[in-house]
């Protein structure tokens, strides 16, 4: 009897243990799920500085088409990224077009005093720069949580767990290729 | 008391002494004449004279270990000399070595005031003042009563919640200057011990503890609440928010006045640089939710300095001593939290 005892108090701690480590992974999945949403929303929020931007920018007639473009482009761009859906590869495309703006409107707006000496147009650079901030924080925030997602799903014995239960899969962090491109050195992973 | 005249006057008198005041004296001047902290320290070197930073108290030892001996002889032979003589005799020369003796405080003096000197001077830390922020006429008592009562981090003791010491200071991210009042805060709870279990007879015992903190001054009224300590947090504190960061939410609590202006003010930019901060220190740390004031109380003692020179026996010893002395803990508090507010 002793015996029956034991063995169903072991196969009740195992149930137990087994429900615990599926639910984490059901928890980690969704703030990484959650996370995601806050980098696509702080995209989001870039847009409608970004229409501001182009209106202010319209108004200099002679100011560069290019960059003008540019800026329609990243809009776009924005407005198309998958909310639901983890999309790396078009928030590198974004990341990398955001930054490039950035760069050509620093080097444009020395041609244009009027343009630098305007308090609109600053106060909208200095908005697109803390959204910027926000966008590269809720990067990492989602990288960490892809990493702690990633290993509670891969580790010995809950990859068993994930593979009976969930069958949830590896996300992909995300990483800024532009700047992987100028390093000499590639991990072997 | 005209001993301790008398006293003053024969350790004056003696040569190696004499030089010790001197030094002493110099220091004294030095420290009040200087205007940075490499003045100080130049004023130091070179001395020019006697570089002694010890009192010579060879003599009234010698004479106390006389006076011992002859009361100890006086006990051996009191029947051929009466006791009452031998006891006279280590009575004056036991008083003699009191006279002579010349204790160490006029140099733990001057070195206490140089160290606060260089603190001063270094990290422009303004001891026992307020901020300039605040109205000149304000009545420090008052102020700090009233910035107690605006964070009610400050009834952690029963008996007395005093905040001891305090000092202002500006601080400048690269843009904008911040107003910064740290302080010491004392608190000392009594608990009753039941000595015995067959009496009612009880032991009060008191516990002192002390913590350190900062208040910081023209800070956004964000409403956030944050600690590395406690689960819960007292009113208007009330809403727990929960990060999208699953290590955040592991080592940090966050709480707020409501959920709708947690999700307003906390980004993902402020909970990692919250993450950053409080990997370093371990407390609370509150952004009113009214008054644009920031207050930190941790268990990291903010007034620490450490020196590279523990003894100190001569004037090059104590310049090492000063130039080598700094705050880790405050300078660790003051680049984590510039990154914070910036």
């Amino acid at each position: 009897m002793t015996g029956l005892f034991i063995f169903l108090g072991i196969f009740v701690v195992l149930i137990v243990w087994g429900v615990h480590i599926r639910n984490t992974i059901v928890r980690y999945f969704n703030a990484t799920k959650r996370a995601w949403a806050e980098v696509t929303n702080f995209e989001r929020q870039k847009v409608k500085t970004l229409e501001a931007l182009e209106t202010t920018l319209n108004q200099y007639t002679q100011f560069e088409k290019s960059t003008l473009e540019k800026v329609t482009e990243l809009r776009q761009q924005i407005l198309n990224l998958n909310v639901n859906n983890t999309d790396i590869s078009q928030l590198q495309q974004i990341e990398k077009m955001s930054q490039e703006l950035i760069r050509s409107l620093n080097v444009v707006v020395e041609n244009y005093p009027e343009l630098k000496a305007d308090s609109l147009y600053s106060k909208m650079m200095d908005d697109i720069q803390k959204q910027n901030e926000n966008v590269g924080a809720a990067i990492t925030i989602f990288n960490r949580n892809v990493e702690l997602f990633n290993n509670q799903i891969e580790v010995f014995p809950n990859n068993l767990i994930n593979t009976l239960t969930l069958s949830k899969k590896a996300i992909r962090p995300f990483k800024d290729n532009l700047v992987n491109e100028n390093f000499d050195y590639k991990p072997n992973f | 008391m005209p001993i301790d005249t008398v006293q003053e006057a024969l350790n004056i008198r003696r040569k190696k002494n004499t030089q010790v005041f001197r030094n002493i004296a110099r220091l004294w001047d030095a420290g009040q004449k200087s205007h940075s902290a490499q003045d100080l320290l130049d004023a130091l070197h070179p001395w020019r004279e006697d570089h002694n930073l010890r009192f010579f108290n060879v003599l009234p030892y010698l004479l106390a270990i006389c006076s011992i001996t002859i009361l100890a002889f006086g006990y051996f032979l009191h029947p051929h000399i009466q006791y009452i003589w031998s006891f006279l005799g280590a009575f004056l020369t036991g008083f003699l070595a009191y006279l002579l003796y010349q204790s160490q405080d006029p140099l733990t003096q001057v070195i206490r005031y140089l160290e606060q000197r260089m603190v001063i001077l270094r990290y422009g830390l303004q001891f026992q003042q307020l901020p300039g922020y605040l109205p000149i006429h304000a009545q420090p008592v008052l102020v700090l009563s009233k910035l107690k009562q605006y964070f009610p981090l400050f009834n952690r003791g029963t008996e007395s919640n005093e905040i001891t010491q305090y000092a202002s200071v500006t601080w400048n991210d690269g843009v904008t200057d911040h107003q910064v009042l740290l302080f010491q805060y004392h608190y000392v709870n009594e608990i009753p011990i039941i000595q015995d279990q067959s009496s009612d007879k009880k032991i009060i015992k008191e516990i002192h503890k002390d913590l350190w903190g900062a208040f910081i001054f023209e800070i956004p009224a964000l409403g956030i609440a944050v600690s590395n300590q406690r689960s819960r947090f007292f009113a208007p504190y009330s809403s727990k928010w929960q990060s999208s960061d699953i290590l955040i939410n592991q080592e940090l609590n966050i709480f707020g006045v409501n959920q709708h202006q947690l999700a307003k003010e906390v980004s993902p930019s402020l909970t990692l640089k919250l993450h950053d901060f409080f990997q370093h220190f371990t407390g609370d740390l509150i952004y009113h939710h009214e008054e644009q004031i920031l207050c930190y109380l941790g268990e990291q003692n903010l007034f620490q300095t450490t020196s590279k020179q523990s003894e100190i026996h001569d004037v090059s010893a104590l310049r090492g001593h000063l130039r080598t002395m700094t705050m880790p803990q405050y300078e660790k508090f003051q680049q984590f939290m510039l990154n914070l507010i910036k």
